[in-house]
């Protein structure tokens, strides 16, 4: 069984009457542990993509499944959801500013278990795991951009989710962090045994993992 | 509908509980991290003006109900100091000896009756040197031991005892008008004391000293009223006629009845109680008869006031609506990476709904502090003072009543709410990836 399938998914946004489809009729598998790239032009859809994989957003039309379970995007406990089994990394770091890199990192594990000890030690053993020990009490306006996506990336984790959806994490930083934080992701993805589904304009960042698609035309389309 | 329950190993039918008591505790987090930029936060000039112009709202309606609340009850306190709780008169407006006599008994034998006197009284002319004014003159037993009226209580200068025959006790009003104090004389004038005389129909005067002048607050009394020995009214009444010792009946006016505290408020139904007892022989009224339409307005007036200056305060929640919907667009960007790492719309909202709450709270408490402190400074002042001959008294006075002040913090708290669920609204329509974008 899949872990993530979605069906026909379609997607549109209106702009001053104009009517811009960004998906239409996308559909996709994504199998426990599996590692998928996506690359497309920009404006293609990638983001919306993700968003929608990441029930961030709802399709138009369409349906997206977890484990073989139909998604129902107005269910009081879609958050809860979202929560425990995805685990997405965006671009922009999106730290909360006013709590330190500990605290950004236990929140999302503090709302899903409701005790802030435990949520603290989760996210220093995390954040001692992407190598930022001693930034513990620092602000995210305290940190380096490669800092702060590594922070991110440990925030994506903490609930130890079946998915990592990554939105371009490495568009902001330079090569040298652009390496450490793929590398951090994908020993993650070793470690944790999750699936992982990255949106990427680089093309050697996608030939790292074992499935490459392309969005085209509001499809995918896999390559090799 | 179908629960996602993946990762979390727990039964269904506690998920309701535990969600509950993780949101309270998501929201408690929250709300400390919020205190800790707490002061950053109220240094903000719009959250103090929002929440400013609510406690000024709070303020004034405390202050306005206080001193309402403190003239309803100084203006009871005054009325019934100076008056009687239950009059009974004769059918014939006068009660003889006989018939004084027979109620006396009669009262004897009521348990809600603390003491009773019977009062004699004459409307006259009192003059000083320069002024003259129509007065009550009434007979006052300066020897009971518990008389009906607190009048032997509100003595401020000179003595309340009338041991010479020819002396009087007048109001502060009367004393200031007439400008006498303790030890000048006072001209008493009634028609009824007119003489034929060799000089033609004169009006016999009868002079008396000033042995003590009373303070009672209530205006009408203080400056229309005298005390005098009952050989004196009897003289100004002419009921006596010739010289001392004429056995010439004399006559009471009423009886003045005090009743015991508990039964002070039901002195309506007593009265009903004793005509029927007596068979409607005498007159009997109570302090309520002549007061209640006072009595009523006053708490008509309160009400509306309380609802007029409730307004006051709605107004200024529009200020906390504004306030709470610029607190959360600031924090559009917050609440979507909160969304997204799975923190849900109730819990959202319940977070800024407390924070709203709590300065709410302060700023009701504050208002609350400010009211009473310019109501207790309204009573020090004496500019603005009361109208004695329209308002009954003339000086502010206070009290603070705590059902008062519980209806006012409730409706403000309410008024709080309203306005802060208002704004939350825009919580829900805030979609994650709009809010992370901007």
């Amino acid at each position: 069984m899949a872990l993530l399938k979605a069906n026909d998914i379609k997607k549109s946004y209106s702009d001053a009457g104009n009517v811009l489809n960004v998906l239409t009729g996308l559909s996709l598998s994504v199998e426990k542990g599996e590692t998928i790239a996506i690359t497309g032009e920009s404006g293609c859809g990638k983001s919306t993509l993700l968003h929608l994989l990441g029930i961030l957003d709802k399709p138009d039309s369409g349906e997206i499944h977890y484990n073989g379970r139909k998604i129902n995007f107005q269910h009081k406990q879609i958050a809860g959801f979202r929560n425990q089994t995805i685990g997405f990394v965006f671009q922009f770091h999106y730290l909360l500013e006013d709590f330190t890199a500990c605290e950004n990192v236990a929140i999302p594990h503090f709302i899903a278990s409701g005790n802030w000890n435990e949520s603290v030690n989760e996210a220093k053993k995390l954040l001692t795991r992407v190598d930022m020990q001693s930034h513990y009490d620092k602000y995210p306006n305290q940190l380096s951009g490669g800092e702060q996506q590594r922070v991110a990336v440990a925030r994506a984790v903490v609930n130890r989710p079946e998915i990592i959806l990554a939105d371009e994490p490495t568009g902001n930083l330079d090569p040298r962090h652009s390496d450490e934080v793929i590398d951090l992701l994908i020993n993650l993805n070793e470690e944790e045994h999750c699936s992982f589904i990255m949106v990427t304009h680089n093309i050697d960042i996608a030939s790292r993992m074992s499935s490459h698609y392309i969005l085209e035309n509001g499809k995918l389309i896999k390559q090799g | 509908m179908e629960l996602f329950s993946a990762g979390m190993a727990v039964s269904t039918c506690n998920i309701r509980d535990l969600n509950m008591a993780r949101a309270i505790k998501i929201v408690l987090f929250f709300l400390r991290n919020s205190l800790k930029l707490g002061k950053k936060q109220l240094k903000r000039s719009e959250t103090l003006v929002s929440y400013g112009g609510f406690a000024i709202s709070v303020a004034i309606l405390t202050a306005s109900l206080t001193l309402l609340d403190g003239y309803h009850r100084t203006l009871k306190e005054g009325l019934l100091g100076v008056n009687a709780h239950v009059y009974i008169y004769g059918s014939s407006d006068r009660l003889g000896n006989g018939e004084v006599s027979r109620l006396a008994d009669f009262l004897k034998t009521q348990p809600e009756v603390e003491s009773f006197t019977p009062i004699m009284m004459t409307q006259i002319m009192a003059s000083g040197e320069k002024q003259v004014r129509g007065v009550i003159a009434r007979s006052m037993d300066w020897k009971h031991p518990d008389p009906p009226t607190n009048y032997h209580r509100y003595i401020t200068q000179g003595s309340g005892e009338l041991s010479g025959r020819y002396d009087a006790v007048i109001g502060s009003g009367l004393a200031s008008f007439l400008q006498l104090d303790i030890g000048d004389k006072l001209n008493l004038l009634s028609p009824a004391n007119m003489q034929y005389t060799i000089f033609g129909l004169q009006t016999g005067a009868v002079t008396v000293d000033v042995k003590g002048i009373y303070h009672s607050g209530i205006y009408d009394s203080d400056s229309r009223t005298v005390f005098l020995n009952r050989e004196v009214l009897s003289t100004l009444r002419h009921t006596r006629r010739g010289t001392e010792g004429d056995p010439a009946e004399d006559y009471y006016d009423m009886i003045e009845v005090k009743l015991s505290e508990e039964h002070i408020d039901r002195a309506d139904y007593l009265t009903y109680l004793w005509n029927l007892m007596l068979d409607d022989e005498f007159l009997i009224y109570s302090w309520i008869d002549y007061n209640s339409n006072l009595f009523t307005m006053l708490v008509v007036q309160k009400w509306v006031i309380g609802i007029i200056l409730s307004f006051l305060i709605l107004i200024a929640s529009f200020n906390i609506i504004s306030n709470t919907s610029t607190s959360i667009m600031e924090r559009k960007k917050e609440i979507g990476i909160l969304k997204a790492t799975g923190c849900n719309n109730s819990t959202l909202k319940a977070f800024f709904l407390s924070k709203t709450m709590i300065l709410s709270f302060i700023a009701i408490v504050a208002g609350i502090g400010i009211g009473l402190l310019l109501a207790y400074l309204m009573t020090k002042q004496t500019y603005l003072m009361l109208k004695g001959d329209v308002y009954f008294i003339e000086q502010f006075t206070i009290q603070p009543d705590i059902r008062t002040i519980t209806i006012t913090i409730i409706v403000s708290l309410m008024i709080a709410v309203w306005a802060a669920l208002v704004s939350l609204r825009k919580i829900s329509s805030l979609t994650i990836v709009e809010s992370i974008r901007n």
